[in-house]
């Protein structure tokens, strides 16, 4: 009577066994980190904005602020893009003629809104206000990252909800002066800004809230 | 299928479509495909020039006005982005005195955005422009022969210099004006007994006792909102000491004011006026007066008549509107021997423009068209060719004109017969003007640009006065061009110009009194079954019936939804043979209506009571898809009469038969009303309790203020931390008008479900009335207890969710997070207060059309299907306030945080505020003797509402 299965049937069954068995690990944990990793979602990745605005040219070269554009963030809970006006109130000065602004020039003057793509958004569920982090010493950088350095702004985190409550739970670890909010290089060693941030939750009594409520409603 | 795949996910909520198995299984893999891919980015559209008032993404709020019977209502419209997401009374106006609301106020939102609306201008079936119409319009125009306008009353002085513009431009032209609602026996009596038109003003903030009768003062008139204010005022009490008014209600109908009388007769609406002037007679023998009728008086009107007299000058005697001109005359008789006139009850000239007069009247309309004289008639609004008393034949009249001109909202009986039909403009798009029931002059000012265009009624006057181009907004400035730029943008941004008409001060004429009452003292009631015909609660005349809010919103008294019904008492419907639900033929002239039956205890002996105003195409949208329902409830109009347009005493009623209809089925003999509660009798439950004043001083105590509550599972109270809210409801000033639910409504993204899914009790109110009847027989009242989530400390909802999607927050909210809920319905299954409603079909989204989305609060998620929702407190507001009090570093103040039911009620019955500082006004509230937690004595769940228990304050005599 001659054997059922040939020798390597033996090594054969080790090795699918053991190909299932990793990939019952690995495939569930390769996923989990996937959706960790920013390749599953836009974080880092530049959108292509229907003008080439370039922060670096008007803040780093001429020193704008970014309330001068972005004016609403202290006072409304969308940060906003301004509107066409503002841009044409030093375009229509300077580089007036430049083929780069065509689309301002044109939104401006036949009353058409630009299509800005969003960079940084939050499901329809979840309630964010701009003024009561900018009011607060939350800085515009510890969300947005070093827009003044980006030539096309990218997200620079996921915004998901353990990203928000981090901060919330901890705000000590971000909170600065009210007059660096806008500051983009603002970096103490970990330790300075522990001291500084408890100072400055300490004096404007600062104690975020955690419950569901405070951002779904 | 690709159409129907154009939506990530598939069309659940087709369940009575029929959608075939296999073909859900496609949709529901081609969903699932599609939703793997990314959605595309969001984009931002920022303003080109922002206008200098607004701040995106911050609310801005605008004072305007509606109107109600030409009558000037103050509102503040909140808007978001150039478009309003919420409207609520004017504090500072005087129709609207504290902010108040009714539920029509309320849902003028849904109108605002009602994609049934007309859109443009047609003849016949074809578009036409402005300008062919302007032409066709002034064509042979020549000294206004033949030229009819017919609108309705009107309050406006802007329409009002016009139309008298019109009248010395066009000398034989002629202005008619019809009200569905008008009677004409309080007009005439003003006039008997002043000599002039006049019209009467409660001030029922000077009165300690009331008696209406057959008048509903708190549904009826257009100063609604303020006499439920004034009225208010001098219910609550906090403390056993405090002295409270006295409501009497005689009435055959129960009402919304009857409910809550203290003292209550039911009468039939005929044997109104001779009760009138037994009361008369009983207050001239105590007023040693001569000329006293001797007239017999029951025991009920000896005790009224005692009240008022010992309370002379500080009592107010109200008739019902639609009551004979004896009735009046007794009222006012009654008034004067009280001393009253000047005090509780004013008499100023009247606000609507030629009120009483002759234009008032179709009699001289309808002769002009029998004789064909009409060649050109002007409908401004309304729908005459259905409201007009049927007798009248306007509708077939209508055709006898040679032009037909309409201007009104929607497609209707009237736009049917008009060749010309422009789309007329929501108040909220329009500029113009009005007055308030005082006189005081009020402003319109658009809040949105014109969603579909359309013209004001102002406007085509005017273009028949030769503007070819009218502009509401250029009219108005004309009209008040005295006043300077700087008061004239005060004005706007307190939406009225200050100035009321003054109280006449002259005696009435007592012969004509006295003449009055001899006639009202003969009268007999009828002896046969009567019709009582009233306008409806929610739709008044009609012009809401496809209004998605109020029809779907529980009436305020039968909780009916999507219908009405005919409202007969327990023992008349024995006595007719008729059973709930089933059919009622009613047969008054040639005419025939078919309607269901609802016995309802609390309702005077023959007479069978029918509400105006339904019938017809309901909402367009409702459930999230196209409404399939062909018509909503019954029509009465075709049972008015011009003579007898209220109460009808000859009318064949018979409840419909197989007898009758040989070939009918049960089903065509019987109707499935829809009902939002199903139980109105408390069973001995403490649920809403109530006491009368005497047994509230003997004891204070009698709500179980201090009653320990049962054990709970959670074992050990909750440690707090900063800031807790709380809210009160005071039973005793309640009225229960719903105006409440409507806000809820409108404020929290509450979807229209349908009548199918009503029927299934699915409707997904946050807020509901709920009523009871305290009481036996003829002494029962029948008292509205709203009913939200309670926020509970030791929330039964919370511990059986799976998943925590309902959660405990440091400041005592019971939260709900809908983006975690699975839809167990765990929760509502164990919650005592039955406030939880479930999604079950997509009733938002995604058939909505676009206008009804603009609607949605962005403040709000617009839930999904699957999803459990209840009250929040309005988080929303409470959250809001917290930011802008953090960021300027203070505390929250009382009174900051308004819910959207608070806001809305007329009586402020409802107060929200933090129970963590002992000086708010919802602190006060709580520590009264009649605060009571509901049902924590039995379950334990520490609730953060609290309820005032209601006060019945019953006149105590001595034998």
């Amino acid at each position: 009577m001659s054997a059922i299965y040939p020798p390597w049937a033996n090594s054969l069954f080790w090795l699918i066994s053991s190909a299932v068995g990793l990939g019952i690990v690995s495939i569930p944990l390769g996923l989990m980190i996937y959706v960790r990793t920013p390749y599953s979602n836009d974080v880092r990745k530049a959108v292509e904005q229907p003008v080439q605005f370039d922060h670096r040219h008007h803040v780093l070269d001429d020193g704008i602020d970014c309330l001068f554009c972005h004016h609403l963030a202290d006072r409304s809970d969308s940060a906003g893009v301004p509107p066409t006006e503002l841009c044409m109130g030093c375009h229509g000065q300077v580089w007036n003629d430049a083929p780069i602004l065509q689309t301002v020039r044109e939104s401006f003057f036949r009353d058409i809104p630009i299509p800005w793509k969003r960079v940084n958004g939050v499901p329809d569920f979840v309630f964010f206000s701009h003024r009561a982090h900018v009011n607060r010493g939350v800085g515009c950088a510890s969300c947005h990252g070093n827009v003044a350095e980006m030539a096309a702004v990218y997200p620079i985190a996921s915004l998901k909800m353990d990203w928000c409550l981090d901060c919330h739970r901890e705000p000590e670890r971000h909170l600065r002066p009210l007059d660096r909010i806008t500051d983009m290089n603002w970096n103490p060693p970990p330790l300075e800004q522990l001291r500084i941030g408890r100072e400055i939750a300490r004096e404007l009594g600062i104690s975020p809230p955690t419950n569901c409520t405070a951002c779904h409603r | 299928m690709s159409e129907r795949v154009a939506h990530p996910l598939p069309v659940i909520a087709a369940e009575e479509e029929g959608l075939l198995r296999r073909e859900m299984l496609e949709l529901v893999g081609a969903a699932m495909a599609l939703a793997a891919c990314e959605p595309p980015r969001g984009e931002i559209l920022p303003y080109v020039r922002q206008p200098r008032e607004l701040v995106p993404g911050q609310e801005l709020s605008y004072a305007t006005s509606l109107t109600d019977r030409g009558v000037a209502w103050g509102v503040l419209v909140r808007t978001r982005a150039g478009r309003p997401v919420k409207v609520d009374g004017n504090p500072d106006h005087p129709t609207t005195l504290g902010g108040g609301s009714t539920p029509q106020l309320q849902a003028s939102l849904y109108d605002l955005y009602d994609p049934a609306r007309l859109k443009g201008l047609r003849r016949g079936d074809a578009e036409i422009s402005w300008t062919d119409f302007y032409r066709a319009l002034r064509e042979g125009l020549g000294d206004g022969r033949g030229l009819h306008l017919l609108l309705e009353p009107t309050t406006s002085p802007l329409l009002v210099t016009h139309l008298e513009q019109l009248r010395s431009a066009l000398p034989a032209a002629r202005i008619h004006f019809f009200d569905p609602l008008a009677s004409a026996g309080e007009d005439e009596a003003l006039r008997l007994a002043f000599g002039a038109p006049r019209q009467l003003r409660h001030r029922l903030d000077r009165a300690w006792v009331i008696a209406a009768f057959d008048a509903d003062f708190l549904t009826d008139p257009p100063d609604r909102i303020r006499l439920a204010h004034d009225f208010s005022l001098r219910q609550r009490a906090l403390q056993p000491d405090e002295r409270r008014s006295r409501l009497w209600v005689a009435e055959g109908d129960l009402t919304v004011t009857g409910a809550i009388a203290d003292e209550r007769a039911r009468v039939r609406p005929t044997a109104i006026p001779s009760l009138l002037a037994a009361l008369v007679g009983e207050l001239s023998r105590l007023a040693g007066e001569a000329g006293a009728t001797r007239l017999p008086a029951t025991d009920w009107i000896r005790r009224l008549a005692r009240d008022l007299w010992e309370n002379r000058g500080a009592s107010a005697v109200i008739v019902g509107e639609r009551q004979p001109t004896e009735a009046h005359l007794c009222g006012l008789l009654a008034n004067r021997i009280l001393g009253n006139l000047g005090g509780t009850v004013e008499v100023t000239a009247p606000v609507v423009f030629e009120r009483g007069e002759e234009s008032h009247r179709l009699d001289s309309l309808v002769r002009a068209l029998e004789r064909g004289e009409v060649e050109t008639l002007v409908i401004l609004g309304g729908d005459p060719a259905r409201t007009t008393p049927a007798d009248l034949g306007l509708a077939r009249l209508l055709q006898r004109a040679r032009r037909r001109v309409y201007l009104g909202t929607h497609d209707n009986a009237t736009s049917a017969l008009c060749d010309f039909v422009l789309a007329a403009l929501h108040p909220f798009e329009q500029w113009g003007d009005a007055r308030a029931h005082d006189g005081t002059v009020s402003l319109i000012q658009p809040v949105i640009r014109p969603l579909w265009g359309g013209w004001a009624p102002v406007e085509i006057v005017a273009a028949l006065l030769g503007n070819p181009s009218p502009s509401s907004e250029a009219l108005l400035r004309q009209r008040y061009v005295s006043i300077g730029l700087g008061p004239w943008q005060t004005a706007l941004q307190w939406g009225f110009l200050q100035g009321s008409l003054p109280h006449l001060d002259a005696a009435p004429d007592e012969a004509a009194l006295r003449a009055g009452l001899e006639r009202a003292a003969r009268q007999q009631p009828s002896s046969d079954i009567e019709i009582s015909i009233r306008p409806d609660p929610k739709l008044r005349d009609g012009r809401h019936v496809r209004n998605g809010w109020l029809v779907e919103l529980p009436d305020p008294i039968t909780s009916l939804q999507w219908g009405n019904a005919a409202l007969v008492s327990p023992s008349t419907a024995r006595r007719l043979g008729a059973e709930k639900g089933q059919m009622l033929r009613v047969r008054v002239g040639g005419e025939t209506v078919v309607v269901p039956v609802l016995p309802l205890r609390g309702m005077a002996d023959d007479i069978v009571t029918l509400h105006l105003g339904w019938g017809g195409p309901g909402p367009a949208w409702a459930g999230g898809r196209q409404s399939r329902e062909e018509t909503v409830g019954v029509d009465v109009y075709p049972l008015r009469r011009g003579d007898a347009p209220w109460i009808v005493a000859q009318a064949e009623i018979e409840p419909a038969s197989h007898t009758l209809e040989p070939i009918g089925t049960r089903e065509s003999l019987f109707e499935t009303l829809v009902f939002q509660q199903s139980e109105f009798e408390l069973h001995g439950r403490p649920i809403l309790l109530s006491a009368t004043d005497a047994e509230f001083r003997a004891e204070p105590d009698f709500a179980g203020h201090h009653a320990h509550p049962a054990p709970n599972v959670y074992g050990m109270p909750w440690t707090y931390e900063g800031p807790q809210w709380g809210m009160t409801i005071d039973l005793t000033t309640c009225i229960g008008c719903a105006a409440c639910v409507v806000a809820c409504q409108a404020e929290n993204n509450i979807p229209v479900v349908g009548k199918t899914n009503s029927r299934k009790h699915r409707s997904m109110h946050w807020l509901r009335i709920d009523r009871y009847y305290i009481g036996e027989g003829d002494d029962a009242q029948y008292l509205p207890q709203p009913m939200l989530c309670q926020h509970c400390e030791m929330a039964p909802c919370e511990y059986v969710c799976p998943v925590n999607a309902t959660v405990h927050s440091p400041d005592g909210l019971n939260e709900m997070i809908y983006n975690r809920c699975i839809g167990t319905r765990f929760c509502s299954n164990n919650c005592p207060y039955k406030v939880r409603r479930f999604n079950y079909f997509r009733y938002n989204v995604p058939q909505e059309p676009e206008t009804l989305k603009m609607m949605n609060n962005p403040e709000v998620t617009v839930r999904e299907r699957g999803v459990m929702e209840k009250c929040t407190y309005c988080v929303q507001r409470i959250r809001a306030a917290q930011i802008e009090a953090r960021i300027h570093g203070r505390a929250l103040r009382d009174g900051e945080v308004r819910t959207a039911c608070q806001v809305a009620c007329p009586t402020h019955a409802i107060v929200f505020g933090l129970v963590s500082d002992p000086d708010s006004e919802v602190s006060r509230l709580r520590r009264s003797p009649r605060s009571y937690a509901l049902l924590n004595a039995e379950l334990g769940t520490e609730p953060r509402t609290r309820y005032l228990a209601h006060l019945r304050n019953r006149r105590e005599e001595e034998a």
